[in-house]
Parts: structure tokens; C-alpha cells; sequence
């Protein structure tokens, strides 16, 4: 009886194995990005992943097939109101979709316990942008489709959307998966997710927003109002600039009202416009502007023109490391 | 004929058994306190889309006091769902999740509402979008002494 129970558990051991070995073998190879570099605000454009499946299941066992959905996520800017504004489809050996359903809001993906939008961000982050103001979006083939040993196929899928209004210089994100295996975190067989060139937009509203590039100074969330939270972050890493020597930053704004009148000016070095060393030459300051700027209730900070200064408040550095004022528009759009 | 009434007699009891079990167990379920939450709450936790900023910005003077008349009032400013003090209501007194914030003069607000103990002690959390509603903000208070 024990030498039976000793067999039974080496044959689990082997099977698990065997398992483990064969799960490695299958799911999707890297998938390469076709786009440009660029394209026009409020215009479409097709972005194109390359992808494929590698196959390799054991015929000897009970089940011999792997049949699941096809899962495709894009990152982009939420500016562009992407789950309004795009279509995926895809080709492939097992079969042509032209329109991927997008899971619904209310589906909750079940490793993560949030719906599948945010788990993407959870699992795949938001790459090589400096800041955040992006959101994952999930698409799922409408079939089911399955797969046989050896069935190594092709798959193109084709992702067009209309991009948003704003110019900015970003790095999409995008994924293909497997809805059988869920956002499981340690799988790399099934999920790939690569991050694109730097991609453009052009001709459209405002300064450029460059997502990819240090910036000097950021103001977070970009898409923010004077009733919000916003932080003030000051990398002087960027480049040497006249504050390169000091610890004691603050920051010296004004605020303007929708008629460009000014409605609140704080130039001043004491706690309240002093920002926190973060390390490595970086600070932060966190504010509410209604609050900092002591504007009453009934008025509406539209932008804001501001430069950091030394104690002295006499080296001041501004856009470009130049004597031009940073600015900020407040917009939620 | 004496077993039958028997049989009878236990079938009755039974079903009067069960029947009264059942009652007792729907009054149990049924009877959710209301919710209290008069008193002053003091900040303990802010977030802005996930992220932590009680650490970072002085919360010690926002507070907020509701009290039992149905208005609240509030201490300092900050980025919240209301500038100033006026009348508030619980959607539910049992079972609420949303809290209606009715500065004086202006619109009702309504605000997530959540009731949680945390580490022993009751909290209020409050989320809301008081700029663009893409910004998510929660407040967590804690009552004070």
C-alpha cells in the first residue's frame, strides 16, 4: 500500500511536470507595431500588430486543444475617448473578425478583482511615459477559436481610432492575450505587450504635451481644474539651470480668470510655495489652487503663468530654462 | 387509530417548529442599525486616482461636523465636494451608500458613501470628483475625540 501511494505521488510530480513543460511550449510569439510616426488630432489612423501563436500540445493527452478568445488591449492618452472612437478587428489562420467586442465596464477580469480596463493598467503600467493620463482599453474576439498541435498561425490585427484634439508626443501601449489565462501577472507565454515609438500629433489644440521627454517642470493630473489637487514637480536633472545649486526651491505663480485678468499672484519663498526634495534633484509641491491662490468660491482660475525661484527669490527659471513663464491651462478636456 | 393521531399531533408540531424558526431568523436579518454619523471627522486619508496625498498636503484643519439636526458644517477649505456648510442626508439610514451634500444656496451634491471599520475604528470614506470628473478623490475620516 505505501509503495503504491509513493508511485501515485512520483506520477503527480512527472505529470506536473510534464504539464509545466508543455504550458511553457504554447501561447503567442513577441508581436511587432506597424504605425507612423505621426498623425493629424481629430483624424483617424490605423495602428497594425504582427503577431502569431505557437502551438505545441501534447496529443497524448486527455484534451488535446486549447480553445479561448482572443484578447487585445491598446493604451492611449484618454483625451483621445478611445472606447467611443476606435474598431478593432483582426485576421488570421483561424479565422477574420472586422469588430472585437469591448468588455464591458461592469465585467470584473478575476485575477486582479477590477474590470478588465483597469487591470490592463494594473499589469502593464503605462511603459516609458514620464506621466499619467492614459487608460487601457480591452477588446475580446466574439469567437471562440481553437487551437491543435502545430497550429502556429498568423494573427494581424488592425486597431483604428480617431486621435484627440490635443498635440502631444506619446508611446502607445498595446497587448495580445489569451482570455482563458485571464492578466495573470507571471505569465509570459499567453500575454506579450510591447510599448511604440514615439508617435506624434499634430495640427492640434495647445503646446505640445510631451509625455516621453524629461521635462523641466509637469503639472499633474494634466487634465485637471482649479477645484483639484494638482502637483507641481521641478526636475532640475534636466538640465543645468540657474537653481542647479541649490535645495530651496518655490514656486511663483499667477492666476488668470477666463477674461486673462489676473485674480491671484503668490511670489513669495516661505513654507506654503516651498517644494520637497523627492532625490535626485527633483521636487514636488502638492496644492489646491482655489485654496493657494485664496480665490473666492464664484471665481474660475483658467491658467496659470508660474516660474521657480531660489530663497532669494532673485534666480528664477522658467519655460525652456528660460526667463518665459511656464504655463498651464486648467481643462478637463 | 391512536398512532394516527400521533403522526398527526408530530406533523403539526413540526411544521409549527419550523414555521416559528423561520420567523425568528428574518427578524434577526432584517435588523440593520441606522447609520450614526453625527460628530466631527477629521481627515486620516486622501487619495487622488489611487495615489496618497495625505502625506503631503496639511489635512489637520479640514474637518467636518454633522450634526444631529441634519446640517454640517465645515472647518478649513480644500478640494471637496462643497466650499461651505448647509444640510446633509443619508440615501438610506440603514444601508447607505450615498451621501446628499446641500451647500446653502446651491445644488445638492450627492457623494459615495462608505462606512467601513478599519483597525478597530468606524471611518467615513467619501469619494468624489470636485474638478474634472476624471479625478477621483477619497476621503477617509475618522471621528474625533
Amino acid at each position: 500500500m505505501k509503495k503504491l501511494i509513493k508511485n501515485a505521488r512520483f506520477l503527480y510530480l512527472v505529470l506536473g511536470v510534464a504539464v509545466v513543460i508543455f504550458l511553457t511550449q504554447c501561447g503567442l510569439n513577441a508581436f511587432t507595431i506597424e504605425m507612423p510616426s505621426s498623425g493629424n488630432a481629430n483624424e483617424e489612423t490605423t495602428f497594425i500588430l504582427h503577431g502569431s501563436t505557437k502551438s505545441q500540445i501534447d496529443n497524448g493527452s486527455a484534451d488535446p486543444t486549447y480553445s479561448t478568445r482572443l484578447l487585445v488591449g491598446v493604451m492611449v492618452p484618454r483625451s483621445w475617448n478611445i472606447k467611443q472612437n476606435a474598431t478593432v478587428g483582426f485576421t488570421s489562420g483561424k479565422g477574420n473578425e472586422t469588430a472585437m467586442t469591448l468588455i464591458p465596464m461592469s465585467e470584473i477580469e478575476p485575477v486582479w478583482g477590477v474590470n478588465w480596463h483597469e487591470a490592463a493598467k494594473k499589469r502593464f503600467g503605462i511603459g516609458p511615459n514620464l506621466f499619467d493620463d492614459f487608460e487601457w482599453v480591452v477588446y475580446r474576439s466574439n469567437n471562440v477559436y481553437t487551437f491543435l498541435n502545430g497550429d502556429d498561425i498568423n494573427i494581424d490585427v488592425k486597431i483604428t481610432t480617431k486621435l484627440g484634439p490635443e498635440n502631444m508626443l506619446v508611446k502607445l501601449g498595446f497587448f495580445m492575450g489569451s482570455s482563458k489565462e485571464n492578466l495573470r501577472p507571471e505569465d509570459t507565454d499567453y500575454t506579450k505587450f510591447a510599448f511604440s515609438n514615439p508617435f506624434e500629433v499634430k495640427n492640434g489644440t495647445g503646446d505640445l504635451i510631451d509625455f516621453i521627454n524629461p521635462q523641466l517642470s509637469k503639472i499633474e493630473p494634466i487634465k485637471s481644474l482649479d477645484n483639484d489637487i494638482v502637483t507641481f514637480t521641478f526636475d532640475a536633472g534636466v538640465t543645468n539651470t540657474s537653481l542647479s545649486n541649490t535645495d530651496d526651491v518655490f514656486l511663483c505663480a499667477k492666476a488668470y480668470d477666463q477674461n486673462n485678468v489676473v485674480v491671484g499672484e503668490v511670489c513669495e519663498q516661505t513654507a506654503k510655495t516651498k517644494l520637497s526634495a523627492l532625490g535626485g534633484k527633483r521636487y514636488r509641491l502638492d496644492l489646491w489652487p482655489k485654496g493657494f491662490f485664496n480665490v473666492d468660491a464664484a471665481t474660475t482660475i483658467s491658467r496659470i503663468e508660474y516660474h521657480y525661484t531660489d530663497a532669494t527669490g532673485t534666480m528664477k527659471v522658467g519655460y525652456g530654462n528660460t526667463a518665459d513663464p511656464f504655463k498651464f491651462s486648467f481643462i478637463c478636456q | 387509530m391512536k398512532s394516527r393521531i400521533f403522526i398527526i399531533f408530530y406533523l403539526l408540531l413540526t411544521t409549527f417548529t419550523i414555521l416559528s424558526c423561520k420567523d425568528e431568523v428574518a427578524a434577526v436579518i432584517t435588523d440593520e442599525s441606522v447609520k450614526d454619523i453625527t460628530g466631527t471627522w477629521k481627515v486620516v486619508s486622501l487619495t487622488r486616482n489611487g495615489e496618497e496625498l495625505a502625506q503631503r498636503i496639511d489635512l489637520s484643519k479640514f474637518k467636518i461636523t454633522f450634526k444631529p439636526d441634519g446640517t454640517y458644517t465645515l472647518q478649513d477649505k480644500l478640494a471637496f465636494a462643497v466650499a461651505g456648510g448647509g444640510s446633509y442626508k443619508l440615501n438610506d439610514p440603514q444601508y447607505p451608500y450615498s451621501v446628499v451634500l446641500t451647500e446653502q444656496g446651491k445644488t445638492a451634491k450627492s457623494v459615495k458613501f462608505q462606512f467601513p471599520v478599519i483597525e478597530g475604528k468606524r471611518q467615513i470614506s467619501l469619494t468624489l470628483s470636485p474638478g474634472c470628473t476624471g479625478n477621483t478623490y477619497q476621503y477617509n475620516f475618522v471621528k474625533e475625540n
